[in-house]
């Protein structure tokens, strides 16, 4: 609820900077890697998880089939390979939306270099516009570049219909891609409830590369509600 | 930083000698960008080129001009005009601060490269900022050089009133920082702007390609302007989807 007389930026404004503020205050850090990371020459496929509903869903706990390869703490990024192959999963926790450009160049050795990329991002099912009035509690849609995946992993959705955009790391991946004219899909699971692990083809395809993944259940909301403090 | 702009050119045929390049800067209420979509939707503009920047929040999504269309459409995009020698670069997203000179520098110096003869820019300001309650709501600011003053007096348009020593227009996002670059790169620049508040902007988005057309004639004279400007697909839903049917 707001004041009289508040004002209220709308929530597409959280990202801007204040242009009206004199001097410098270019305070966004320079990411840096955690430690030095080499890239090969070719790799098969670059998932990122994008985001932290996604990260909570899907928790890679420590198992014999993936490594810990590097982290960048400003980001919460943290990068894994898949040890039998030649692919890697990159998980991105709370970023700042204003980071999102600086992410993908971090990556970019690895965008450029995969055959395939696969993002996923969670929204909730409010921020899915559509004129239909038929209620969906889960919906799944995907934005692809010009040229297909190699390996589509049978992820396939209808493409995500105007006027919803979607931004982050994985837009950013996907734009630099379509102007490099290497293939990359962006899928993104628009949910009613965002705790929800209802994400069985993306279980499905991090099974197909051997990862076990740790569902964490819906925590309750009755935890983090004020209602009975 | 330059090597990052990363530019991908739809089309490379076209000669953009003498073309007037339009740039809205993203500011309070978005009224640039709504009147620079509704002029790439009206006059049917091409795609010439994207462009892929960190200096970008990335965002991504189908083609906003065409419901049908699965091509991709991206932060940045140039769309081109040949029958009115007019070129626009739509922006979806802010910049961030941090690059953004470097961006813009990079935008200015490829058209430089092409020969175009000037640079509009559209933005806004806060409501707040009108001192004169009377006066019409935009202003400009131009460029000693600039190829307009005739169609400026002819528009009746107010001059930019400045308060303080350094040029500044409160809300305009990177309006100021673009209008000194083309001061510092010699070309012609003229920066015009409306004074709004956030809501629902698209009648100011109206009224300033209404003011547009009296510097730069783009529509049909003798009919209204109004009935002429076609509403881009993805304006639909601008104030969010129907209430769910389960809630009555």
């Amino acid at each position: 609820m707001s004041l009289f007389g508040e004002v209220v930026e709308p929530g597409t404004r959280t990202a801007w900077e204040d242009w009206d503020d004199a001097g410098p205050q270019h305070d966004i850090p320079e990411l840096k890697w955690n430690n030095a990371l080499e890239v090969p020459d070719v790799i098969d496929l670059l998932i990122i998880l994008d985001g932290k509903y996604v990260s909570d869903t899907l928790q890679l706990h420590s198992q014999d089939s993936v490594e810990l390869l590097n982290t960048v703490k400003e980001a919460s990024l943290s990068l894994y390979k898949i040890k039998l192959r030649n692919a890697y999963i990159c998980i991105l926790k709370d970023y700042n939306l204003l980071l999102s450009g600086e992410i993908v160049e971090l990556l970019r050795d690895f965008v450029e270099k995969s055959k395939d990329i696969i993002s996923v991002l969670k929204k909730p099912v409010a921020d899915y516009q559509t004129s239909s009035l038929a209620y969906q509690p889960c919906i799944i849609r995907s934005l692809t570049t010009t040229v297909n995946l190699t390996n589509s992993y049978g992820l396939e959705f209808p493409k995500l219909e105007q006027p919803n955009i979607l931004s982050g790391v994985g837009a950013g991946v996907l734009t630099l891609r379509e102007h490099l004219s290497l293939s990359a899909s962006l899928i993104v699971y628009y949910l009613e409830y965002m705790e929800s692990s209802q994400m069985e083809e993306i279980h499905g395809l991090l099974q197909k590369l051997d990862i076990s993944v740790a569902s964490k259940p819906a925590p309750s909301s009755i935890i983090n509600s004020n209602l009975y403090i | 930083m330059d090597s990052k702009h990363h530019w991908k050119w739809h089309i490379t045929t076209y000669d953009l000698t003498n073309y007037t390049l339009v740039v809205p800067s993203v500011a309070v209420g978005n009224v640039g960008q709504l009147a620079s979509d509704l002029i790439i939707s009206t006059l049917g503009m091409e795609k010439l080129a994207s462009i892929y920047t960190p200096a970008q929040i990335p965002v991504v999504g189908c083609d906003p001009y065409d419901t049908f269309s699965t091509t991709l459409s991206t932060s940045c995009e140039v769309y081109v005009a040949t029958s009115h020698d007019l070129l626009v670069v739509q922006l979806r997203a802010p910049l961030v601060q941090k690059y953004a000179r470097s961006f813009l520098e990079n935008v200015v110096d490829q058209f430089q490269q092409k020969h175009i003869k000037d640079i509009i820019i559209l933005t806004s300001s806060y409501a707040h900022e009108k001192k004169h309650i009377m006066t019409s709501p935009f202003r400009y600011i131009s460029t000693d050089t600039t190829l307009l003053q005739e169609q400026i007096e002819g528009a009746n348009l107010t001059l930019h009133e400045q308060q303080e020593e350094d040029l500044r227009i409160f809300g305009g996002g990177f309006a100021v920082l673009l209008f000194k670059i083309c001061q510092e790169k010699m070309l012609p620049c003229l920066c015009l702007y409306k004074y709004c508040s956030e809501g629902d902007n698209i009648p100011d988005a109206y009224e300033m390609v209404n003011k547009f057309q009296r510097l730069v004639p783009l529509f049909d004279r003798e009919k209204d302007i109004v009935a002429q400007l076609i509403q881009p697909a993805s304006w639909k839903l601008l104030f969010g989807r129907p209430p769910p049917q389960e809630i009555y």
